[in-house]
Parts: structure tokens; sequence; C-alpha cells
């Protein structure tokens, strides 16, 4: 979620009327996933924020395509709108690292946070690997508990 | 439905093969005879074919020869030899007559021709093209002969030049005297010629295809005026509902051209501004020329680090330490900050360290020779450059050597065009003196 517009905040830099429409319709978006009614099964209590980091995961992606891809948006912009919160600044962190180029959330690479054993999240396995440590080939996880990711390698 | 069809192969749970007929509803651990027999009978061709397409190298170009030879080129770049009729390659050429034949040709078309293979150019390529009409016009020139040849008199009169398949044992059709075949692949039905032109053409086809297919898809993009701006989710909604937006039918491929186009786009829009801003830096430049005898980023840092005692021990913090004043003067704190200080005299301790006077020269002056194109582009204002170079004697003081030393820097550009030589660890390793020497030297060197 963005900041929420006060009078002490800054007004946006040049080139921002461009990229508006897109925000806004993120912003739409978001709205909606709020009006959808939450399931009141228990194996599916996560399933309401699944959407939202997937949100906030391709908006993110798509201002840090603007700036590092595209190269479409000045350095000032790029501040001001991780500033503002349009973007996940610490997710973008870790996708200038190598091995974390396409992560889903933070979530699933902290060990605290992840569920099982302190490990990272089973979507950052490559599919690979799951295919072959599985005893007949077959590959049960289809979604992490945490963001609802199927997974998000860097090499898949 | 032959016998061997009936056959199916399975694995035991310990990973034995074992032979079950479904029609019998017998099984065996034994390789059944019928099997055997089959394969042998008919299935024999089919998979030499199939593996002569998939390993080994794949002919390129053949070239006829004389005495139904063929010469072969393969595209890993070996040529090899192919009698019509027996069409088992050798690496040796038996007949004298191709032998003479092929040294007739100039020399260097074969390996021109075997490297042009070698790069995958197809049928087109000219090299191919100029061996066919060197060999036909030479195979006239033998055919005069009679005794040579009688065989192939037919052909060579009309100076036909004809490539078969590869893997074509016999081209059984008579030799039409006045077609010239250039191509078999596409004027035969002969089962071999199918297996090639599978092999090659869809290839260069299909990639073409897709050339035009993105092209096309692209300039979609443009008819809907699509924004460079957005995301692909949200503006493949405009087009998808054109039927050209399924040329491309996978969505990641589509999704990767708008990334493109969007970032052609984004360069084309600020080129103008950037281009604006360079002129007004120039101007900028030509404006306060005369009084702008700036020393470069990490001068005065260098300097120091020349006059303090270098020990192999010693740290950034031993320098700052020792040079306390020094610093002070040079008002090093206002231009870099801390960090940047110790990253710079750590690595140019490295130099002072290891290397000697001399040896450092060296270091200095091949950097130059590395930059010398960027350098000779960024000179200006030659008339004072040729007017301090031509002073073979250094001044006597040391003000004076620095003043020198810092119109040469700005006659080369160090502050404009050749900035990044700035940043250069390497361009420090000397003294103020020494490097004012070798400098002059250098430039004189080039100015001539």
């Amino acid at each position: 979620m963005p900041r929420i517009k006060t009078k002490r905040t800054k007004a946006a830099p040049e080139g921002f009327e461009q990229i508006k429409p897109t925000l806004t319709d993120f912003d739409h978006r978001l709205r909606k996933l709020q009006d959808n009614g939450a399931s009141r099964m228990a194996a599916k209590a996560n399933e309401g924020s699944w959407k939202v980091f997937q949100l906030t995961n391709e908006r993110s992606r798509y201002i840090y395509d603007l700036y590092f891809k595209r190269k479409a948006i000045s350095k000032e912009l790029y501040d001001w709108l991780l500033r503002e919160r349009y973007a996940d600044k610490m997710l973008i962190s870790k996708w200038k690292k190598r091995g974390y180029e396409k992560l889903c959330c933070l979530k699933c690479i902290q060990s605290s946070e992840s569920a099982t054993q302190g490990n990272t999240c089973i979507c950052r396995v490559p599919r690979a690997t799951l295919v072959k440590n599985s005893s007949d080939g077959v590959v049960t996880f289809t979604r992490c508990v945490h963001c609802g990711c199927a997974g998000c390698s860097s090499s898949d | 439905m032959a016998q061997r069809h009936f056959w199916k192969v399975y694995k035991t749970p310990d990973g034995e093969k074992y032979y079950y007929n479904i029609k019998t509803k017998q099984s065996t651990r034994e390789r059944p005879a019928e099997l055997d027999a089959a394969s042998k009978d008919e299935g024999e061709d089919v998979p030499t074919k199939n593996k002569l397409r998939k390993l080994g190298p794949r002919a390129v170009h053949s070239v006829k020869l004389l005495n139904d030879w063929f010469l072969v080129v393969f595209d890993d770049g070996s040529r090899r030899f192919k009698r019509q009729e027996s069409g088992d390659f050798q690496d040796e050429l038996p007949d004298e007559d191709s032998i003479h034949l092929m040294s007739k040709l100039p020399a260097g078309q074969l390996d021109q021709l075997c490297f042009a293979a070698k790069t995958g150019q197809g049928k087109e390529n000219p090299a191919y093209q100029e061996t066919l009409a060197e060999i036909s016009a030479l195979r006239g020139d033998t055919a005069k002969d009679p005794f040579t040849w009688k065989k192939e008199e037919e052909t060579s009169t009309t100076k036909n030049v004809e490539i078969v398949s590869f893997n074509g044992t016999s081209d059984s059709e008579p030799v039409s005297s006045n077609e010239i075949k250039l191509v078999s692949g596409y004027d035969s039905s002969d089962d071999d010629n199918e297996i090639q032109s599978a092999d090659e053409d869809p290839v260069l086809e299909s990639v073409q295809n897709t050339g035009i297919l993105e092209e096309e898809f692209t300039s979609l993009f443009v008819e809907y005026s699509l924004d460079p701006y957005s995301t692909w989710s949200l503006q493949s909604k405009k087009i998808q509902d054109d039927a050209r937006f399924y040329t491309i039918s996978n969505d990641t491929k589509r999704a990767e051209l708008f990334e493109k186009w969007c970032t052609r786009q984004a360069q084309e829009a600020p080129n103008i501004l950037d281009a604006n801003e360079e002129n007004e830096v120039s101007a900028e430049y030509s404006d306060d020329e005369a009084d702008s005898l700036e020393p470069t980023k990490y001068h005065y840092l260098s300097h120091i680090v020349s006059k303090a005692i270098v020990s192999p021990s010693s740290l950034p913090k031993d320098i700052r330490s020792q040079n306390k004043p020094l610093f002070k003067q040079f008002k090093i704190k206002s231009s870099l900050d801390k960090k940047t200080q110790d990253a710079f005299i750590s690595k140019l301790l490295f130099y002072y360290k290891r290397l000697s006077q001399d040896q450092r020269t060296e270091v200095f002056e091949k950097l130059l020779s590395e930059k010398s194109k960027t350098i000779s582009r960024g000179l200006r204002n030659s008339d004072k450059l040729k007017e301090i170079v031509s002073e073979s004697e250094l001044p006597t003081e040391s003000y004076a050597i620095e003043t020198q030393l810092l119109t040469l820097e700005h006659c080369m550009g160090l502050h404009g065009p050749n900035g990044s030589l700035q940043e250069e660890v390497r361009y420090y390793v000397l003294d103020i003196k020494t490097k004012t020497q070798v400098l002059k030297k250098f430039l004189e060197g080039m100015l001539k």
C-alpha cells in the first residue's frame, strides 16, 4: 500500500504522470481484493493474503522494470516511489542479488518465519530438485503457504 | 502387422528387461527370436538414416568432381569424398582425374568453402556458388579431352553442376542434361531428399518466420498506441481482440516482446533530452575555459601518498596520521569522504609497495597507450598543448610544474570527455614531477 498523502508529502517528481494510470489500476485491483469475502475453511485461511502478496510483487516488479530494465524513469522518481511505498524496496534489493532474481516475497526467505524447521520456503527449491527428490517423480507441492507462490527459484 | 510388433519390452521391478507378447500373452526374459529377425530385415535402413541425421556432422555442400566422385563438405568444416554408387565416405580421394581437377582450383577456395559450411551459411553463400562455377568451368575444360571421360560427357558439355543429397546412396534419376539442379532437395521426390529438406529448410524458414511474426506483433503496439510506461497485463487487454495478437502463441514471449518495445521507446524519448544537456555542458565548458585549472579528483591525495614514507606494512590510516597537516592544507575532507579516501589510498599503496619507480612509470605509460585512442579524441586547445610540449625543460619551481600538469590535463579533456581517466588508480601511481615528464613525452608522440 502506498503511503497516505498528506500536506507534508513531497510533490511527485517529473514523469510520475506517465506511470500514474498503471499505479491507479493496481490500486483498484487491491481494493477489489478487499471486497472479496474470505473463505472460512481453516485450510484456506492463508489464501486471502496470497492475492495481496501477488499484487505487491507485481507492482514492485513493475517499478523495478521501469527503472532497471526499461530505464524509463529517473532516479529521482524511483526514489520517490520507494519512499512513498509504491514498491517494496526490501524485495527489490533482493532481486538484485544472484539467485534471488524471481523471489516471490520476503517471508519465503526468512528462516524464522518459515514454518518448517527454520529453513527457507519450499517455493525456493528448483522444480528439477523437487522432481529428483520425490520418490516416484510426482511433485505434490503446488503453492507455498506464505504467499501462494508456485515456485520462484531462478532456474525455473 | 509384423510379428515383432506384438512384442513389448517392459522392466521388472528390479530393473531387468522382459518381453511380453500382446497377442499370445506369453512373457519371457530372453529376447525373442522374432524380434531380432524382424529388425534385421526391415528395421535396418530406417535407424541408420536417423542416426546419420542426428549424430555426426551434417553435409552442407556437395560438389561434383569427375568419374562419379563427389566432394562433400560437412558443417564441422571437414571434407570427404564419395562415389555415387557406393555411397561410402572416404577421407582420401582415390580418383586421379578428380585430384587433378581439384588441384586446378584456385588456392584457398576449398578452405573458404569449408569455413562457410562451418559457420552455417546456407546454399546461397558466395563461396559455394563460386566453387561450383569454378568446378564446372574446369570440368568443361577437361571434358574436351575425350579420352579421360566418356561417361560424363553429356553432363560436362552443358557444364551442368549437380548437387546430390549427402545420404542419397544413388541418384536413381538419369541426369538430365539441360536442367541445372542447384538444390536437389526441392525437385526430387527421393526419400532421402525429403529427410534432408526436413533437416534444413524448416529451421531456416521458421527463423525467418518468427522474425516476421515478431515484427508484425510489435507493430500492433504502435497501432493501438499502447503505453510504454505500463505493464503487459494491463496493456495486453487492449490488443487481445485483434487476430494478430495470436500470431505469437506464448504469453511469456509476448510479454518479452512488449518489454523490448518499451525499452526502445524509453530510450528514444530521453535521447533528445540527453543531447540537449550535453550541448549545454559543452557550452559551459567553452565559457569558463580560461580559469578552469581544476585538479583531478585524486590529485592531492596521490601527491600526499607520493610524499609519504611507505613501508611494507603501512595502512591508509598511517598515511593519514603521518601527513595530517597536508591533509588539512589541501582540504581533502571537503572533496572526498573518508571511505573513498581510504579505498583510494589502499589501492595506491599497492603500487607503491610492490613496484619501483621505473615499474610504476611503465604502468602509467601502459595506461596511456591503452587509452590513447580516447585521449586523442578528447584533445583540445591544441595550440597551448603544443606550446607546453615543445618546452623540453621542466620549470624549476614545484608550483609551476603543477600548473603545467594541470594545463596538460585540461587540454587532454580530463574534466570533459576523458573524465573516466580521472577515476583510474593507475593514473595516479606517479608523483607530480615524473608524471608531468611522462605525460609530456606521451603527448609529444601523439601530436606528431
